[in-house]
């Protein structure tokens, strides 16, 4: 018998997607608060104490009445590892309507907003309340164990989900290890270096520099990540994201109500995801493994919100390594195939660039939350409430001047695009706009 | 109790797919599950053929032959199985059975974008340790080297494999 490709798989190959991203909710729901705690590779704190904190900030930031809204709340753990939701909207004294924690990890933040959107769409709650709390550092770090906390020291056995018999087993168990072989295709095929690579590491640290939040401020050369040691040859120490400890939340209500709030509102037109390849528990069978899962999820995500490439100010592409970043950006069509290592070493994605990529310094620099502080910084972008160093930063007042200590605002950006991802195959994204 | 690397590979009874799958690597010969109905293999185990979704599955042997179509150095190890282990050469192996199928459904026509068979490995020496990274690259071509577990689990590994390699060779930098 014949094995006649599907409907599918002929649109996906001709770079359609399969869902129609008909984007009925566009700009219809806004971010309206955002709240973190600091930074930090020792919190001494619970991810309970760190979430109530960050939620608590979200709120008060949103201005909406703690006793008199109709309440929301999805929080995602990876493994576990934040507190849930019932307890933390306790412990900050809030009646829920709706509730559903999720599990996660990468690419949960704009996974959960379009749950977000059709819960408040079908009238479940009017405001809904997202956040990540975790101890990434002094608590269950990547690669790590679960239930213990502790780095993996399991019998090899088959792992729900997971194919640790088919990988695990050949010392595959860090996400470092499950991405490097899609990453080192690409500099195969394509000629990506590892130097294109660490300039991913260098835009974002100076970036960083300019964020009195970020934990590692200091500016990076090539030479920097090139001289740190290998983790996992090719790719060195700096071409993987911090670790930390910390919690991030986010407020989300419909516009109109948004428009009498506290901040400029910043709508969500478009999200898509998650989206996965073709049998995402183990790619590598399916498809080209250096083309990641933006590949389906672009599509979905611009049609969705009615915009193209050249619409997009600025990109929050999921820096879990320097190389996610950059196949993310090709995936997503932000250059043309193959072209990724030259997209993150030209200069575009530096502040000052085309379309700057991480402006916080993301994971590689600023702190790690699976992608929810590139979200929150685009919603500062976008509101023009940027926290950099310019003197007059609190009245909106930047220089533009990208320097070290210096600015870090772009210029009257209008949508701005987070890249979501858990792993090769599987993506999410997140088209946000202050034009409403 | 099966071991490999001194920890222990544990199934449950209830896992028949992967029961059965260590078991039929026992013999030494790399053998695969294939669908009946399709004609199709895949890998790793499932419940059902991935492609036409019907039950009828049974195993395959094929040649043991590949292509390295990834690799990456395992400098700094996670599992601590693999601490006297480092450096250890962790790589994607196409065979050359199935290289994927292509757009139009013919199968004459690999490598192609779907349903390749793509296993992931570490390529040994003869002598059961770990080849240096050195002598691993992308085009390289490999053949199994089956590991016997004990208690009759057999797990799929490779060896360089003693013929020109596959268009160019692509090793990772820093060697």
């Amino acid at each position: 018998m014949d094995v006649i490709p599907t409907h599918r798989e002929q649109e996906a190959l001709e770079g359609a997607s399969v869902a129609k991203g008909v984007g009925l909710l566009r700009n219809k729901y806004a971010v309206v608060g955002i709240g973190e705690t600091e930074f930090s590779r020792n919190s001494g704190r619970t991810t309970r104490a760190m979430g109530a904190e960050a939620v608590r900030k979200a709120i008060d930031d949103s201005g909406l009445d703690y006793d008199s809204t109709s309440w929301g709340v999805t929080c995602y753990a990876a493994g576990g590892d934040a507190a849930g939701s019932e307890t933390i909207c306790s412990d900050v004294g809030i009646r829920l309507d709706w509730q559903a924690d999720t599990g996660g990890g990468g690419s949960s933040t704009e996974t959960l907003i379009p749950i977000a959107l059709g819960v408040l769409e079908s009238g479940g709650c009017d405001a809904m309340i997202i956040y990540r709390s975790m101890n990434g550092r002094t608590g269950l770090r990547m690669g790590g164990n679960a239930a213990t906390g502790m780095r993996q020291i399991a019998p090899w056995m088959p792992v729900q989900g997971q194919s640790n018999l088919a990988a695990g087993i050949y010392g595959i168990a860090s996400p470092l290890n499950t991405f490097a072989l899609t990453a080192v295709r690409h500099m195969y095929e394509f000629g990506t270096t590892s130097e294109q690579l660490a300039h991913v590491k260098v835009a974002h640290s100076q970036h960083a520099s300019n964020n009195p939040k970020a934990y590692y401020k200091q500016r990076l050369t090539v030479d920097d990540v090139m001289n740190s040691r290998y983790i996992a040859r090719p790719f060195h120490l700096l071409d993987c994201c911090v670790e930390t400890d910390n919690a991030v939340a986010v407020v989300i209500t419909d516009t109109e109500r948004a428009k009498s709030l506290k901040h400029r509102p910043v709508a969500i037109k478009g999200s898509a995801g998650r989206a996965h390849k073709w049998r995402p528990d183990y790619h590598f069978n399916d498809g080209p493994i250096n083309r990641v899962a933006g590949f389906y999820t672009g599509p979905i995500a611009f049609s969705n919100a009615g915009v193209g490439h050249d619409d997009i100010d600025a990109t929050g592409s999921y820096d879990a390594f320097t190389f996610t970043a950059m196949l993310q950006l090709e995936a997503y069509g932000f250059c043309p195939l193959g072209e990724g290592g030259n997209y993150v070493s030209d200069g575009t994605i530096f502040l000052g660039g085309r379309r700057p990529n991480n402006t916080s310094g993301g994971h590689l620099c600023e702190t790690y939350t699976h992608g929810m502080n590139m979200v929150i910084e685009n919603v500062r972008q976008l509101r023009g409430e940027v926290d950099d160093y310019c003197p007059g930063a609190a009245q909106g007042q930047h220089s533009y001047d990208y320097s070290e200590g210096k600015c870090r605002m772009l210029r009257d950006p209008k949508h701005t695009m987070n890249l979501g991802w858990a792993q090769p195959a599987t993506g999410s994204a997140l088209i946000m706009t202050n034009q409403i | 109790m099966p071991k490999w690397l001194d920890a222990e590979v544990v199934i449950p009874d209830n896992d028949h797919e992967n029961r059965r799958f260590f078991e039929e690597q026992a013999g030494g010969q790399l053998r695969l599950p294939h669908c009946q109905s399709c004609d199709m293999m895949h890998y790793p185990v499932r419940p059902m053929c991935p492609d036409c979704r019907s039950a009828d599955i049974d195993y395959k042997t094929v040649s043991g032959k590949g292509t390295i179509h990834s690799y990456f150095v395992l400098t700094e190890p996670i599992h601590p199985a693999f601490y006297p282990h480092r450096d250890a050469p962790v790589a994607l192996i196409e065979l050359d059975e199935q290289r994927g199928v292509s757009k139009g459904g013919d199968r004459t026509v690999q490598p192609a974008e779907f349903r390749a068979l793509r296993l992931v490995g570490n390529i040994l020496r003869e002598d059961g340790s770990f080849e240096d990274p050195a002598q691993v690259g992308i085009g390289k071509r490999v053949q199994l080297k089956m590991m016997d577990l004990g208690d009759g689990f057999g797990l799929p590994q490779w060896t360089l494999a003693d013929e020109p390699p596959e268009g160019r060779v692509w090793q990772v930098p820093g060697g």
